[in-house]
């Protein structure tokens, strides 16, 4: 549980800091260096430094490197000899600042729809356990038919029946609202096993003796009981979600063109010309995998459970 | 509760199942703002539109659109594409037979490496289970995207095979058999992989489980070797709640085969719904949505009828 909490803060943290520790803007373009390819840090006996890349055929995008040439970091260097530690993008673009810039959109997309979904699954899935009868009946079964729907044709086909073109907040409100139909009924189930287990035990039959009304009982006794486990799901939601968002921006129903997303990246990057011409715009699908593979080596154990269906974990 | 009345159960679930999404899929297809006549409204007369819209049915009102469609289904009609100018039932038929070639092959690579590399990994404490561990860990980190991107760029960079399509065209007989055979690793190992691993995991917790229940001791108890123990009497009790999970494997099956045809142009379902929806059209949406409710329940039902078969405790509602 705490590996997953703190798992979640360095993500919201990345969300948050990526920007702001970009050395250049996501549309920032420098014309001499389309295409060009990443500048790897070196070290010598005056620390760390990169040497500019000077533009030999602009026709062919070829580029050489000035030998006793020197420049520092990107942040430290003056924007006419820019430095592009992963390259640029067809435009000109630092494929590292937009790495950065697009963590933001990425990553603050998946933190608002796993809030929701925790939050729409905790409470449905502990009124399901708590109420029994038809609720509880009605909120599984609805469950379980959305479990089963291929997430992804859902998530294309409720993206594609609104508009496409929507000003920035109502497409991340759309989205998330979309993953978060999507993502609670595993969470509902899971809180729903806790819920019941915890409901026969006796500081909660104690609470209710004592006149406790529900919504006491459940916020008090109950809920606490799920921290554990929501934690955990938190940290697995987060890149479902990322991955989620990158599949619907490639196919151009997630944020359009003009946000710095590590989807809107990809769609750019992942066509056969330009992945073979300029591989390091790749870079965003590395994030992801990073991204991905931190959470799933952190929480394995956890992870394990998942997959088999079984819900309680902490 | 006897298999042949569960078998049934769940076949009329399926059934209803399928029913509900299909129409769901209708009324979304209805929802979506705009038709097949709106790309049309500044080339043709108004009356024009109106014969347009006529003429596929969009004029009446929702629920007689819905009635005529369900009765259309009962007779395997599923009205007209405005997009290809065809049948949607032949359509939505050709496709949805290229979808299943790729799932089923997919299925099958994964299992043939998942299964085994877990009971490694379950049954023993080496180097090599080591590996079968991380290296799953690593593929899970993975989706169909980034799996499908990434054979992508290695087919198209070293030419080795086809990177996108289904076939090259213009062939026939063995050469187009042949054609077909090289055009299938890119997507069908971009769907297989990340499915493999999770299998690998699921087992290997499944062996990891079985190893540890008394029996096994007991079998090692009577003087059976390790390795037979492992072979007679864990893996065929592990194997069955890695049974069970395809039921739900199918539905993660359905999301990635949509992604990976979409990357490596392979025309299957996943695709043509894509399109259909992009081009607005209504009817064959609404019936690669019926076709692919349909494929959906027949295979969690399956596989659910499958696993009940294999484990009887199933049918008695106390499967772990």
């Amino acid at each position: 549980m705490r590996r997953a909490l703190l798992l979640v803060a360095v993500l919201v943290a990345v969300a948050v800091a990526g920007p702001l520790l970009a050395p250049y803007g996501p549309v920032t373009r420098f014309d001499d260096h389309l295409h060009a390819p990443p500048m790897p840090l070196r070290v010598d006996g005056r620390g760390l430094y990169t040497v500019p890349l000077r533009l030999v055929d602009r026709l062919e995008q070829t580029f050489a490197e000035d030998p006793g040439q020197r420049a520092g970091l990107p942040w430290t260097t003056p924007a006419a000899t820019p430095v592009l530690l992963l390259g640029a993008d067809r435009l000109g673009r630092d494929v590292f600042s937009r790495t950065l810039h697009g963590a933001r959109a990425s990553l603050g997309l998946a933190l608002v729809a796993t809030a929701g979904t925790l939050l729409l699954g905790a409470l449905l899935g502990s009124w399901a356990g708590l109420a029994g009868g038809v609720v509880e009946r009605l909120v599984l079964k609805a469950g379980d038919v959305l479990m089963v729907l291929p997430v992804l044709y859902v998530v294309v086909a409720l993206r594609a029946a609104l508009p496409l073109v929507l000003p920035l907040p109502a497409i991340v409100a759309a989205l998330a609202a979309i993953f978060v139909l999507l993502g609670w009924p595993r969470i509902a189930r899971g809180v729903w096993v806790i819920v019941r287990a915890e409901a026969r035990q006796e500081h909660v039959l104690a609470a209710t003796a004592l006149g406790a009304s529900r919504w006491r009982v459940m916020t008090r006794h109950l809920l606490p009981a799920c921290q554990g486990y929501l934690a955990v799901q938190a940290a697995l939601l987060v890149p479902m979600f990322v991955l989620a968002e990158a599949t619907l921006s490639y196919l151009g129903l997630g944020f359009p063109d003009g946000v710095p997303s590590w989807g809107t990246a990809l769609s750019d990057a992942a066509t056969i010309s330009a992945m073979t011409r300029a591989p390091w715009t790749l870079a965003p699908a590395v994030a992801m995998f990073l991204v991905v593979l931190v959470t799933n080596v952190l929480l394995e154990p956890a992870r394990e459970r998942h997959l088999s269906g079984a819900a309680r974990s902490g | 509760m006897s298999l042949a009345r569960f078998a049934v159960g769940r076949l009329v679930s399926g059934a209803i199942f399928a029913l509900v999404v299909a129409s769901l899929t209708l009324l979304l297809a209805r929802l979506v703002p705009g038709d097949p006549s709106s790309e049309e409204q500044l080339r043709r007369s108004p009356e024009e539109i109106a014969a347009l819209r006529a003429e596929l049915g969009l004029d009446q009102p929702f629920l007689v659109q819905y009635a005529r469609w369900l009765g259309g289904l009962a007779r395997l009609d599923l009205g007209r594409s405005s997009l290809y100018r065809r049948p949607v039932t032949d359509l939505v038929g050709e496709r949805a037979a290229n979808t299943a070639l790729l799932a089923l092959a997919a299925l099958l690579v994964a299992t043939a490496i998942g299964l085994p590399l877990g009971r490694l990994a379950g049954s023993t404490h080496g180097l090599a289970s080591r590996l079968a561990r991380a290296a799953s860990l690593a593929v899970l980190s993975v989706p169909p995207l980034l799996s499908a991107l990434l054979l992508v760029f290695i087919a198209a960079r070293t030419g080795w095979l086809p990177a996108g399509g289904i076939t090259s065209g213009g062939l026939t007989g063995a050469a187009w058999f042949v054609d077909l055979l090289r055009h299938l690793p890119v997507p069908v190992l971009a769907l297989a992989l990340p499915l493999a691993a999770t299998l690998e995991r699921l087992q290997a917790r499944a062996m990891a489980d079985t190893i540890g229940r008394p029996f096994v001791a007991a079998s090692r108890a009577r003087g059976l070797a390790v390795d037979a123990a492992v072979r007679v009497h864990a893996w065929p009790v592990s194997l069955a709640p890695v049974l069970g999970s395809y039921g739900v494997l199918v539905g993660a099956l359905f999301s990635g085969s949509f992604v990976v045809e979409i990357v490596t142009a392979w025309p299957g379902l996943g695709r043509l719904l894509f399109d259909a929806l992009s081009a607005r059209d209504v009817w064959l949406v609404a019936g690669c949505g019926a076709l692919g409710a349909v494929s959906l329940a027949a295979g969690t039902t399956l596989a659910d009828i499958a696993h009940a078969a294999i484990d009887p405790r199933v049918l008695e509602g106390r499967s772990e």
